[in-house]
């Protein structure tokens, strides 16, 4: 806090030009070495009172760390790098350069803790017992340099560098233990003589380090919208990527699961800017780049999300969607250190639904073919079905194809290091069977992290993640999902039939319902996505002069796709029968070298702060694809294209540059007046030379009520700040070359058998689309209450979307295959986000409460072009609706009205327009069809009758964390949900459309009959002449859901236990078992509430979110884990 | 440090619009695919055949497992978010597009081409877009009309009137017939671009549909009727039947305009919208097959339709009993889905030669064939009031080899009047041609004539079912369009 602060300065003498060769005390040598670096110092007094140093020491040309070496030495004493910008000096003996694990990022100045002070005139007391003990951090880790002190008295030692201490004090005393980056703890010693204590973390009062585009920053000086979520809170769901671990942390971010393990989520950052790709922008170690997937949670040591332009600008043309910046875990120096991270479980669906038996789809059945006549044989009567072979099955198609799935997630890493040479190097080994057959992720990953002091003006470091995933992908045959298959799969047709090929059953002809065995396709049809990658940054740093530093950092990011896909042929009824093995592989290379230079200067001048950068750089993109096809009618026995009779292939090459000058200032004066600015250029080939260069500038400002001297009176208030921004972000995320009109060459025809090739204009090419530009404007107001154990952050946000990128659907009369992209069309969204936690960090028991809350408003204000745009279709409706006025593609439909019960209702409806010959709805309009409602009061249901029936944008998300610590036992339980969006469920159209004879929903059963007509779903006719199924709110259902998402106990096993079992091989042990969405509160009817969106079509596929097709649901999830260091 | 020339990318998987069209070799590419697209997905390869079979009376659903959409149409009871007419109308307009490509680029190139050669190739596209427009304007009248390739995405009015697209279709016409070549006139390789006599014989229908000039329909006519009497090795009809609709007789001497199908090229992009990629079959023997899917059966109307002893009726339809498999198998109950009193089309099914369609088929649509011309030239005489002369042309095709249909007048048509000529013509029509997207357009243009009152589907509605609904997609799309731009009663 600032009183502390303000104390300690009291201490430090003034200063002034010494001459050379003069004595200067230690204390002003730091204070020097702090103003030259821009660190901070932690010191105890009495370490460094009396203590002087001849100011020869002191020499402007070499770096930090070697300077501290030539300083301290002479005295016994050493440093210990705590942070960025903070350093302990502690003496040699106690430390040994070891940094304690679990530090929290640390900027702001740490001095001397009052209670130190009293240690200045430490003198011995009457001493009655001797104590000894270990001080561990949460993890089990040994914490050197605590300062333990004799309650009242000023007896006191400090630990040693694996946390032992050994103080003789009286009975009954209390020692109170502490140390920089943990929680103050007073523990009664009672009669005991050996004493374990773990320390808490302080996470509130140290002020966080952030994470921002090229570089840090202390959050307190933070003039924009950042969220961070920690190592910690993404290691605690069992997930495969980091985006996955996001949803709930922080406010703002919305993350939808949207399909099988290793699919990506659907990530959002304050609502949807652009109805084209609105995926932020991903930023691993300074790195552009993509694949999250291939990142293990386990290496990463935060996450940042930038949401508005102050933050976001800096990276111009790619962050209108917001910037995730990831930051991997670096060594630290220090004796070797390992860490075992390890978890199993098991993961099961959380829902079934209601299917038919074999009783009641054969009376549906033969109810839905009433009218038509066509009974399937099999099932026509009762005496036939009996004689058949499947009398006796009953298939429950779910129970096959929904398991009991392991998970599991092994880790190790090794860091340490020198002064000179650190590093962090692990490996990690992720798998996720699928809760259903068929699917599955797999990760084995390796990290390399090392960063070198190399001279006193020279630092480099590196790092490297390789790692290879395999994904099982899900199959989607025949245009249906496997959820789709398992709804219509005939209950009397057995899964396996030995006797065929491939061993599998289904239909016949006398079935007369041509389902696919989803069982068949999970085994047969193989679809594996491999990936390759490499994903690296090398950078140097010279310190040019006082402040003035250039660093050049090279980065690549290299991934290696590789799909083999492989169906054998088989034969498993009348219609599922593949007379030949088909084959298909694909190869993508991606390569992506990032060149940067980057100056900053960072200089204090009194009560001025500065801190200034410039960046050129460049990155180049190159995908080469290949994709080669073929069948063997031959056999099943080969896997490879070289078995193919009849081979072919396909390749492509896409490249892309962007160039960027970036420019930024941060100033401050006193820590209170905040102000930053800055602009980027960027120039991409993705646009014509006319359109290629965008500028995106922002600034933003600061205010810090909390610094103000009149706010001393306030003692409650900790942290006050008011900040504001303004500035502007650009998209140019569209695939390459888009703006260029060309002829695909991939046409082919016969003639008379003989094969010839043909070129067309697939699409329309538009030369003039440029970036997408979003203005936003964020508000915001931080508040810590109580030495920051309350703390608050509201923000208000606008960002204002135009020019807005987006693939224009056309006529299809215009004949072209693929639709142009133009820049059309403003969005507004708008929102407040809350954040809210309470830290008790004090006393045995400690706990703490965080959440958030996001509310968010979508509005298409304008649309330049065309009149409105219609989403991809379901059944040939269209599902969504994109029009000025309204939020980005509502559900678009009809709206049921009711039943009817009687032909005289439909006569009196048909007479409505003033002509009973023309129907309201059609002509073969029955009772126990729906009635939809006229809303344009015409007489008559068209389309024209459709209308706004739902959004897929909650209202307000949410995320709550609570966490409870005691005696080694922790205990988290994180509750996350979404209020207030709506889904389209088209599996009802499955369960209960009744267009064509499949398995059903048990919800036919309460069908419309002339003998049941109190119920609100229709009558059973095949092919739906009324189309009582078409898109309508017949299917819309309330989205909203409320999550357990992950309720956990772990315990750490005291230091002094492990100490006498292990011997102290082992450092530290944790235990723990967890559950990933133990419970989900819904009304939603579907498998699952998290609805993404829909990646099989083709066409847009952005305007079907919230759409469920049959989506992979999310898992309940329990596992187990452990953690040693050793 | 940034060489700003690395910005210029030029796309190296295409190739680019102002570099294209120079030669004979690109020039023959650009009219390629437009005859791609009639292999398509939303053409020949799945949706044309069942969009044009389910609105006629020809046909009725196979089994429980008809698809919503096909049975809507089937029962007249579609909307414009109907898939076949979306689809169709998609297929249709890329033809038009594509078309309109070679029409404005073609006649500019400049290297290694001769002027025949593009006129010929022209003379290709012309034809192509005439058969889509006329589609285009007999199913859903008068429709946008694009006669060059649109360069924004701003949609195109529907045409003023029907006959502004007729127009078009008649110039389109009558330029292919003065460039393509005669019938024969193609290398083996080429064998199946469009010839003279399609152009010829396109026309005749269309004027038939349009304005029942019987006249001018009979003028055309007489030209194919011409060459074949002059080139019987090149035009005539088949000694068999069923050559015309097997795999091994494509492109014979009865064809006169076929899409091409093959298996020799796999199965790959059988699935595209856009004939793009090796998209070389059609379904159509697995979606009608009788121990396929057998999603679409003969109508029992069609089946009563067939004079006893026809031998046509056999060639047509498969019943239990009837061998397959070069005739090595025999077809059972247990092989068939649905009623298996009813029989199943057999004209374009693969099983004639082997046990399954194995979802693929290679054997070409035979678009416009002699039959189909020397019927259509005895109609044209009937209108006029030429009995005799028509009848000739009737028994000709009854005099096929494997047909030997007694002559008319027979006691069932005694064909003593023009109108009763008509009534043995109609009949002739349906029988020859089942099957073959025609009964669906003359059901259409003989109530338009006021020929015949016959509704294919008891829910057809007069002042309504006379066009196609415009697709949804359409009118939502083309900022030209108003909901009101919808055809009556949808």
């Amino acid at each position: 806090g600032a009183q502390q602060i303000a104390s300690a300065r009291v201490l430090v003498p003034s200063q002034g030009d010494q001459p050379k060769e003069t004595l200067m005390p230690l204390n002003e040598v730091l204070q020097r070495l702090e103003q030259q670096f821009n660190v901070h110092f932690l010191y105890r007094l009495d370490v460094v009172l009396h203590k002087k140093n001849t100011s020869a020491v002191m020499n402007h040309e070499l770096d930090l760390e070697t300077q501290l070496d030539k300083v301290l030495k002479p005295h016994q004493l050493s440093y210990r790098k705590l942070s960025k910008n903070n350093y302990a000096i502690v003496e040699r003996e106690a430390i040994e350069l070891k940094r304690p694990t679990g530090f929290r990022e640390t900027a702001t100045p740490l001095r001397p803790i009052p209670h130190l002070l009293a240690m200045v005139t430490a003198s011995v007391q009457p001493q009655a017992r001797q104590v000894t003990g270990r001080v561990t951090d949460a993890s089990g880790d040994g914490v050197p340099g605590v300062n333990i002190v004799e309650r009242g008295t000023t007896n006191g030692t400090i630990t040693d560098v694996e946390g032992r201490f050994t103080l003789t004090v009286e009975d009954n005393a209390v020692l109170v233990f502490s140390a920089v980056g943990y929680l103050q703890q007073e523990i009664e010693i009672g009669n005991r003589s050996v004493l374990d204590v773990t320390m808490e973390e302080d996470v509130k009062a140290l002020e966080e380090v952030v994470v921002v585009g090229y570089g840090e920053q202390s959050r307190a000086k933070v003039t924009g919208a950042v969220s961070s979520v920690s190592a910690k809170e993404l290691d605690a769901l069992p997930v495969a990527s980091p985006d996955a671990a996001l949803q709930g942390r922080a406010a703002g971010v919305i993350v939808t699961n949207q399909g099988s393990p290793g699919t990506s989520p659907a990530v959002r950052i304050r609502g949807i800017g652009t109805v084209g790709n609105t995926s932020p922008l991903y930023v691993i170690d300074g790195m552009p780049a993509g694949g999250l997937n291939n990142i293990n949670p386990n290496d990463i040591e935060s996450v940042t999300v930038l949401k508005d332009a102050a933050t976001a600008a800096i990276y111009g043309n790619r962050a209108a969607n917001g910037v995730i910046m990831i930051t991997t875990k670096k060594g630290s120096s220090g004796k070797p250190r390992v860490n075992v991270d390890s978890y199993i479980g098991t993961q099961k669906a959380w829902r079934q639904l209601d299917l038919l038996n074999v009783p009641q789809y054969i009376d549906y059945a033969r109810d839905l073919q009433a009218e038509s006549g066509d009974v399937p044989a099999r099932i026509a009567d009762d005496a036939a079905f009996a004689n058949s072979p499947f009398a006796n099955i009953q298939t429950d198609w779910q129970d096959a194809m929904f398991r009991n799935a392991l998970i599991q997630d092994h880790n190790v890493s090794v860091s340490g290091g020198t002064e000179n040479a650190r590093y962090n190097v692990g490996g990690g080994y992720f798998q996720q069977e699928g809760i259903m057959l068929g699917t599955g992720f797999k990760r084995y990953s390796f990290r390399a992290n090392s960063s070198y002091t190399l001279s006193k003006r020279f630092s480099a470091g590196q790092t490297l993640t390789l790692s290879y995933t395999d994904r099982q992908v899900e199959p989607f045959s025949g245009g249906r999902s496997q959820i789709e298959h398992i709804i219509k799969s005939v209950p009397y047709i057995p899964i396996y039939d030995p006797t065929r090929l491939g061993g599998f059953r289904a239909t016949d002809r006398i079935d007369g319902s041509d389902p696919e065995n989803p069982v068949l396709n999970a085994m047969l049809r193989k679809n594996n996505a491999m990936n390759y990658k490499m994903l690296g940054t090398a950078f140097v740093e010279v310190n040019i002069f006082n402040g003035f530093k250039y660093k050049f950092l090279l980065g690549l990011d290299f991934n290696l796709f590789s799909s083999n896909q492989y169906a054998p042929s088989f034969n498993a009824g009348d219609f599922s029968v593949s007379t030949q093995a088909t084959l298909q592989e694909d190869r993508n290379i991606f390569f992506s070298p990032l060149i940067s230079n980057q100056f900053t200067y960072n200089r204090s001048f009194g009560q001025h702060t500065i801190d200034a950068l410039a960046v050129i750089e460049q990155q180049t993109y190159k995908t080469q694809n290949m994709q080669a096809r073929g069948i063997n009618s031959t056999s099943n026995d080969l896997q490879v294209i070289n078995s193919a009779t009849n081979p072919n292939a396909t390749t492509g090459l896409y490249e892309s540059v962007l160039q960027s000058y970036v420019g930024r200032v941060n100033y401050d004066y006193a820590g209170k007046y905040l102000f930053s600015a800055s602009i980027r250029r960027d120039a991409t080939s993705r646009f014509s030379p006319e359109y290629r260069v965008g500028y995106f500038p922002a600034v933003s400002a600061g205010y810090r009520i909390s610094e103000e001297a009149f706010m001393d009176g306030v003692p409650f208030l900790s942290d006050l700040k008011l900040r504001g921004s303004y500035g502007e972000v650009g998209n140019q995320n569209i695939p390459d070359y888009r703006f260029q009109a060309t002829l695909d060459p991939n046409f082919f025809v016969n003639f008379n058998g003989v094969g010839q090739s043909g070129s067309a204009v697939r699409a329309l090419a538009n030369k003039d689309i440029q970036w997408e530009t979003t203005k936003m404007t964020n508000i915001g107001l931080d508040l810590g209450l109580l030495d920051n154990r309350i703390t608050l952050t509201a923000e208000w946000f606008q960002n204002v979307n135009d020019n807005m990128l987006l693939e224009v659907p056309i006529p299809p009369s215009q004949g072209y295959d693929v639709a142009p992209i133009a820049n059309v069309g403003s969005v507004r969204n708008r929102g407040v986000e809350l954040t809210a936690g309470y830290n008790n960090t004090t006393g045995g028991l400690t706990w703490s409460v965080n959440g958030n809350i996001s509310f968010i408003n979508n509005e298409l204000t304008t649309l330049g072009i065309g009149k409105s745009i219609f989403g991809p279709g379901f059944e040939n409706d269209a599902v969504t609706y994109t029009e000025e006025g309204q939020p980005i593609q509502y559900f678009y439909g009809w709206v049921v009205d009711r039943l009817y019960q009687s032909q005289e209702e439909i006569n009196a409806d048909n007479a409505l327009d003033g002509d009973a010959s023309t129907p309201y709805q059609n002509s073969v309009t029955a009772p126990g069809d729906i009635r939809f409602k006229d809303l344009n009061s015409d007489g008559v249901i068209n389309a024209e009758d459709r209308t706004n029936i739902g959004h897929y944008l909650p209202d307000f998300t949410y995320g709550l964390n609570a966490t409870l610590n005691w005696r080694g036992f922790d205990l988290t339980l994180f509750l996350q949900g979404v209020s207030g969006n709506e889904i389209l469920n088209t599996n009802r159209y499955d369960l209960e459309g009744m267009t064509r004879l499949f398995n059903a929903g048990t919800a036919v059963l309460d069908r419309w009959t002339p003998t049941n007509t109190d119920t609100d779903i229709p009558r059973a006719i095949a092919t739906d002449p009324n189309r009582n199924s078409r898109v309508s709110t017949r299917f819309i259902e309330d989205g909203s859901y409320f999550r357990v998402k992950n309720l956990s106990i772990g315990y750490t096993i005291p230091a002094a236990t492990l100490q006498s079992l292990g011997n102290g091989f082992i450092s530290s042990l944790r235990v723990y078992l967890s559950s990933s969405n133990l419970l989900t509160f819904t009304k939603y009817t579907g498998y699952d509430p998290e609805v993404g969106k829909f990646n099989q079509d083709s066409g847009n596929t952005d305007l079907n979110y919230g759409v469920d097709y049959g989506q992979f649901p999310q898992a309940r999830t329990f596992f187990g884990g452990i953690q040693i260091g050793f | 440090s940034c060489n700003e020339d690395l910005l210029d990318k030029v796309n190296p998987n295409d190739y680019s619009l102002e570099t294209f069209y120079r030669n004979a070799a690109q020039s023959l590419e650009a009219v390629n695919a437009v005859y791609a697209g009639l292999q398509a997905n939303n053409l020949y390869n799945r949706e044309y055949f069942f969009l044009h079979d389910l609105l006629s009376d020809d046909c009725q659903g196979g089994g429980a497992q008809l698809e919503a959409p096909r049975g809507q149409v089937l029962n007249y009871v579609f909307d414009g978010s109907n898939k076949l007419v979306n689809d169709v109308w998609q297929g249709l307009y890329r033809i038009v597009h594509r078309a309109n490509l070679v029409i404005a680029n073609v006649p500019n190139a400049s290297e290694n081409i001769t002027d025949d050669l593009k006129n010929r190739i022209v003379g290709e596209a012309r034809f192509l877009r005439a058969w889509a427009y006329f589609d285009l304007v007999s199913l859903w009248g008068a429709v946008p009309l694009l006669t060059e390739i649109a360069t924004t995405p701003e949609g195109t009015p529907r045409a003023s009137s029907e006959t502004a697209i007729y127009e078009v279709i008649m110039a389109d016409l009558a330029f292919a017939e003065q460039h393509l070549p005669d019938k024969g006139g193609y290398a083996e390789s080429d064998k199946g671009r469009a010839v003279k006599q399609a152009a010829q014989a396109l026309m005749a229908r269309v004027i038939l549909f349009q304005t029942q000039d019987y006249a001018a329909a009979q003028a055309q006519l007489q030209k194919v009727i011409d060459f074949a009497n002059s080139h019987p090795d090149q035009l005539g009809l088949t000694a068999r039947f069923l050559d015309n609709f097997q795999e091994e007789n494509e492109n014979n001497v009865e064809s006169i305009f076929e899409v091409q199908f093959s298996e020799a090229f796999g199965t790959n992009d059988a699935w595209n919208g856009d004939g793009r990629g090796v998209a070389e079959i059609t379904f159509r023997g697995q979606e009608y097959g009788p121990n396929a899917w057998r999603n679409v059966i003969p109508s029992d109307g069609l089946v009563a339709e067939f004079e006893a002893n026809d031998p046509r009726s056999v060639y047509s339809f498969y019943r239990i009993g009837d061998l397959f498999n070069n005739e090595s198998d025999t077809l059972t109950t247990s092989d068939v889905q649905g009623n298996t009193e009813k029989p199943s089309w057999k004209k374009y099914q693969m099983i004639y030669k082997r046990a399954n369609e194995e979802l693929q088929s290679g054997i070409n649509f035979r678009v416009i064939r002699y039959a189909d011309v020397l019927l259509m030239m005895a109609e044209c005489m009937i209108q006029q009031g030429n009995v005799t002369g028509a009848l000739g042309y009737m028994n000709q095709v009854r005099d096929r080899a494997d047909v030997m249909m007694p002559h008319y007048p027979t006691a069932e048509y005694p064909c003593s009047t023009p109108q009763e000529a008509m009534t043995a013509l109609i009949h002739e029509r349906r029988v020859e041609l089942a099957g073959e997207q025609i009964r669906n357009r003359d059901i259409r243009r003989w109530r338009k004539a006021e020929i015949i009152d016959i509704r294919p589907s008891s829910n057809y509605q007069a002042n309504k079912h006379e066009l196609l609904p415009i697709p949804f997609v359409e009118i939502d799309n083309n900022s030209a369009l108003e909901p009101s731009d919808q055809n009556p009663g949808y």
